[in-house]
């Protein structure tokens, strides 16, 4: 597994393309998320731009196997444009010590896998987790927030982070989710994702 | 129970709710959801077949801002009764504080919200949701 970390200003021709049509493939056909897509079999929002940062995780024949999106508070994002009431009643953060991580999925269609909710139990989440922690960490963040399926908690929770929720969770088409909050640990290594 | 009796109960900006514990006692929860988990094990016994039934479940506050609190559970049977149990710990955006409003932490705030699920009754409420979002 390899990890790829950046912009698509940065990544090579038809890259990005092949993360938009994984997150299709994950969001929209896997997970049946209604959501509005700009052309058929790609997966982008208002959030996804040339200056978006991406996770993204690829098997050994060059497969997107993982991907994540990461948004700095500072600028629009999901949880605070769509998403706010998850809030609790809380003032969505503007900070650069915040950041959003979302779009995150870890389901490798090139091995064979029980269910959605497999995709949160295997090597990769760790790794794309990982490293979207310290990417974000090397650029200051200090917590991320995250919208998610309530899964998500247990499994943070699983792997050793600090994670907590920021509300109830709430039903939106026709699935529960939830705000949750990663506090970064002071010790993470950040050295080897810069770039 | 009066709105009076409840504490007044507000929320950080790291997105906790604080209180103490006598006070997180005092607040009813109400039951907001409860699923099965899809990757529940099925595996074999003595020759029978036994099918691991594990969920979760969600309760809120009806307070603003809302305390949130959800737990895993697991099915068992046993002389005849199948009942249902809390499995780990309970997640929630609680920190709890001492008498001097100061944070007693994670793992101290965690003890203190098992012992508080452990004395909610929530058993039927989970069970009579499973039972109905599940009909066949």
């Amino acid at each position: 597994m390899q990890i790829v970390s950046g912009t698509p200003r940065n990544f090579p021709v038809g890259f990005y393309s092949k993360v938009a049509q994984y997150r299709h493939k994950v969001f929209v056909e896997l997970l049946g998320w209604k959501l509005k897509t700009r052309e058929e079999g790609f997966e982008q929002d208002q959030f996804d731009g040339p200056d978006t940062v991406y996770i993204v995780s690829q098997d050994e024949s060059g497969s997107v196997a993982g991907c994540a999106r990461l948004l700095p508070t500072t600028q629009p994002y999901l949880l605070k444009e769509v998403f706010p009431q998850l809030l609790n009643g809380m003032v969505p953060p503007e900070t650069s010590d915040v950041w959003e991580l979302s779009r995150f999925a870890a389901v490798n269609f090139n091995e064979p896998h029980t269910s959605a909710l497999g995709q949160f139990s295997s090597k990769v989440t760790i790794q794309l987790l990982n490293a979207a922690i310290a990417y974000a960490a090397a650029r200051g963040a200090k917590r991320l927030i995250t919208v998610s399926p309530l899964g998500v908690e247990r499994l943070l929770h699983r792997l050793g982070h600090h994670a907590h929720r920021a509300g109830p969770p709430m039903i939106i088409d026709g699935h529960p989710i939830f705000a949750c909050w990663i506090e970064i640990k002071p010790e993470i290594d950040t050295g080897t994702v810069l770039g | 129970m009066s709105s009076l009796d409840i504490p007044p109960i507000t929320i950080s900006q790291d997105g906790y709710v604080r209180l103490m514990f006598d006070a997180l006692l005092k607040v009813p929860l109400i039951h907001l959801l409860s699923g099965l988990d899809e990757d529940a094990p099925t595996f074999f016994s003595d020759g029978a077949i036994q099918a691991a039934i594990t969920g979760y479940t969600e309760w809120v506050s009806t307070t603003t801002p809302a305390i949130s609190m959800g737990w895993d559970w697991q099915l068992s049977a046993s002389q005849g009764r199948t009942y249902c149990s809390r499995m780990g710990e309970p997640r929630s955006n609680i920190m709890l504080v001492n008498t001097y409003q100061q944070d007693i932490g994670v793992m101290k705030t965690t003890t203190l919200l098992i012992t508080a699920v452990d004395k909610l009754d929530w058993q039927d409420q989970v069970m009579e949701s499973i039972n109905t979002r599940y009909a066949r």
